[in-house]
């Protein structure tokens, strides 16, 4: 019974980790809350299911939908950088315009991918339910995992993330401070997109309106990731002392702790759902129990960590 | 630094959350273990029209001897207009291993299809417009696999031909629908042959929500004489909008949904949507009761096409129905 709903709270969780990253890398790094998302995951699945239709390899497709996405974050920071929108009025334009865009690209309202060849068929031949099966969908959220940390110490990493810190420090030493968030929000909507290019493979289809509700779900996930990732590092600190003078305080932890959150929070917030639908909650009262999860999330962190002492712990 | 009190509350309290949960799990498994047949059902949305077939699924079922609570059981689901709750229920379903599902709307029924692959539970959809295209079954007379259902295709050029014979003069028709909506470009290519074919002339004023509804509607207005209400779920949810502009402007409106005349417009001619569902549950039946392939039966049409008619907001937009036809309707609301 408990198997079940774990497995597909893994399978949801896996998949949906690179929109969640996109999200954290915009709202928590780059310290802008990018609404667009909602528009670049359905623009993603457009585009990639357009080309799979049309014949492209699963892996050119997936890159398609990259490219597009990634032009649809830095549309987003045309507007904001460039015309003078606020940020998250040009989150809000970009979703709306991309309703549109997507419509177009599809040419309809949904497209069936049931039948197509895709980038999962191979995975899905080994049993959607068999361990193998997670296993072979948990590689692209810890590779980007993986990646994004190493990312995150390079140069252009430290710039992005001390240029969402504090922008006007960046400033004041001289920089431009456009390319930054142009590369960071082109980033984050090329991971949300190619994440809407493997959920539309996963479920078989694209339509226009399964971006609806990402945004949501991403904050969600976010915001019960961070709990759980200061319940662990507490937890951490309980057992093994501080060690902060190590070399492994070198490495970017703070990444990490960000973009692992995300990744469990995801899981966390799926595993919800299960349990919600598994319980026999009356199906309007869905909402109001993910709802309900996430207060629980920031009233533990609000009640468990005080602000200073989470400002304090570097993980 | 942190306290340890400030770790070991959340702690208590998420452990006491975990242990709930598990407890609720253990429950409800240990009661559904009996021989008693399980029917997932899971829709997109609530509407009146998906609800109505929902519960023609229900008492169409008793009629074949599956009654609620005594040899069958239900889930129902409500996706609540996410797509990623839909694929969640259908894994939820599979993984329960129900003898059935039946999935209301196509994104509904596209995700239980894909999380059904390799297994053998049978699932009868409804209301799926057109279920080919969007790759549910390989054709109506022959659906393959494990599916089968019912199409809700509506007799749009028998609707378009009562408008006709109710407003002879009419000339160009606008439309209010959802190109976001699934079934939307199999719909509007039928609205276009049909207009052709009667000689008519379209307006479209395409929405994306229930919010744009009115709007859309009065941009219609001085453009054409008469309005078509789209066959879209969307324009069915604020059709209240649109009969307004209908009424105040003195435009005919010719509803698509027949669950919808009840509210306003002059009438319709099409199925009632409790038919839909019971046509399903005869399908369902079919399967788990006498042992039939789902993927042999042919998807089902509702083809009992009925008048249903609106007199007060007839003449509240100046339409005289003919007493022919009133006759011959299956419903008159006064």
């Amino acid at each position: 019974m408990i198997w079940p709903v774990a497995s597909s709270a893994l399978q949801q969780g896996f998949l949906f980790a690179l929109a969640i990253y996109g999200i954290v890398i915009s709202f928590r790094m780059l310290n802008f809350p990018d609404l667009t998302v909602d528009g670049s995951f359905t623009l993603g699945a457009a585009v990639c299911a357009v080309s799979l239709v049309g014949g492209f390899n699963p892996i050119v497709a997936m890159f398609f939908a990259a490219i597009a996405g990634f032009l649809a974050g830095t549309g987003t920071v045309i507007l904001h950088r460039k015309l003078g929108i606020s940020k998250l009025l040009s989150g809000i334009l970009a979703m709306m315009v991309l309703y549109s865009i997507n419509l177009r690209v599809m040419g309809r309202a949904n497209i069936s991918l049931l039948t197509t060849p895709n980038i999962m068929s191979p995975l899905e031949s080994l049993g959607i339910n068999s361990p193998a099966y997670l296993v072979g969908l948990a590689i692209l959220p810890i590779t980007v995992l993986i990646l994004c940390c190493y990312l995150a110490a390079t140069h252009l990493g430290l710039f992005m993330r001390a240029t969402g810190d504090n922008e006007f420090m960046v400033r004041g030493l001289g920089v431009n401070t456009d390319w930054p968030v142009f590369l960071g929000l082109g980033f984050s909507n090329m991971l949300v997109a190619i994440c809407g290019a493997m959920v539309a493979q996963s479920q078989g289809f694209a339509d226009v309106s399964m971006g609806i509700g990402l945004i949501i779900t991403g904050l969600a996930a976010l915001i019960i990731g961070e709990t759980a990732m200061d319940g662990l590092s507490g937890l951490r600190r309980m057992i093994w002392r501080h060690r902060s003078n190590s070399r492994w305080a070198l490495l970017p932890w703070d990444t990490f702790k960000q973009l692992g959150g995300a990744l469990l929070g995801g899981l966390l917030y799926f595993l919800a759902i299960g349990i919600c639908l598994r319980i026999g909650l009356a199906p309007t009262d869905l909402k109001l129990g993910t709802g309900a999860l996430v207060i629980l999330g920031i009233a533990l962190r609000f009640r468990g960590a005080t602000v200073e002492s989470y400002a304090k712990s570097n993980w | 630094m942190l306290h340890k009190s400030h770790v070991r509350i959340p702690l208590v309290i998420l452990t006491l959350a975990l242990a709930f949960f598990l407890l609720a799990l253990a429950n409800n498994s240990i009661a559904g273990k009996d021989k008693i047949l399980e029917v997932g059902i899971t829709q997109i949305v609530a509407h009146p029209g998906i609800d109505a077939i929902r519960n023609g699924f229900i008492a169409g079922m008793k009629e074949h001897g599956l009654v609620d609570g005594q040899n069958i059981k239900y889930d129902f689901q409500n996706a609540q207009g996410q797509m990623q709750v839909a694929v969640s229920i259908a894994q939820k379903f599979v993984s329960d291993r129900v003898n059935l599902i039946f999935p209301i709307t196509t994104p509904s029924a596209q995700a239980v299809i894909k999380a059904a692959r390799g297994t053998d539970i049978p699932i009868v959809f409804g209301a799926v417009t057109d279920p080919v295209a969007a790759g549910i079954v390989k054709s109506f007379e022959k659906p393959g696999g494990n599916v089968t259902g019912t199409s809700d295709v509506l007799p749009i050029k028998a609707q378009f031909t009562l408008l006709k014979q109710v407003v002879p003069d009419v000339k160009t028709v606008g439309v209010v629908f959802n190109p976001g909506e699934s079934n939307a470009d199999f719909v509007m290519g039928q609205v276009e042959q049909a207009a052709k074919k009667l000689d008519f002339k379209l307006v479209k004023a395409p929405v994306a929500n229930t919010s744009e509804v009115q709007q859309a509607a009065q941009s219609l207005v001085g453009r054409c004489d008469a309005i078509y209400s789209g066959a879209s779920n969307t324009v069915d949810g604020a059709i209240e909008g649109l009969i307004k502009v209908s009424e105040s402007n003195k435009i005919p409106l010719l509803m698509a949904a027949s669950s919808s005349v009840a509210k306003g417009g002059f009438g319709t001619v099409g199925f009632d949507y409790f038919d839909v569902g019971k046509k399903s549950a005869d399908l369902a039946a079919m399967i788990l009761l006498q042992g039939k392939k789902a993927g042999d039966i042919p998807v089902a049409r509702v083809t009992n096409y009925k008048y249903y008619f609106n007199l007060s907001a007839a003449k509240a937009t100046g339409v005289k129905i003919p007493e022919d036809l009133l006759s011959k309707a299956a419903k008159v609301y006064k």
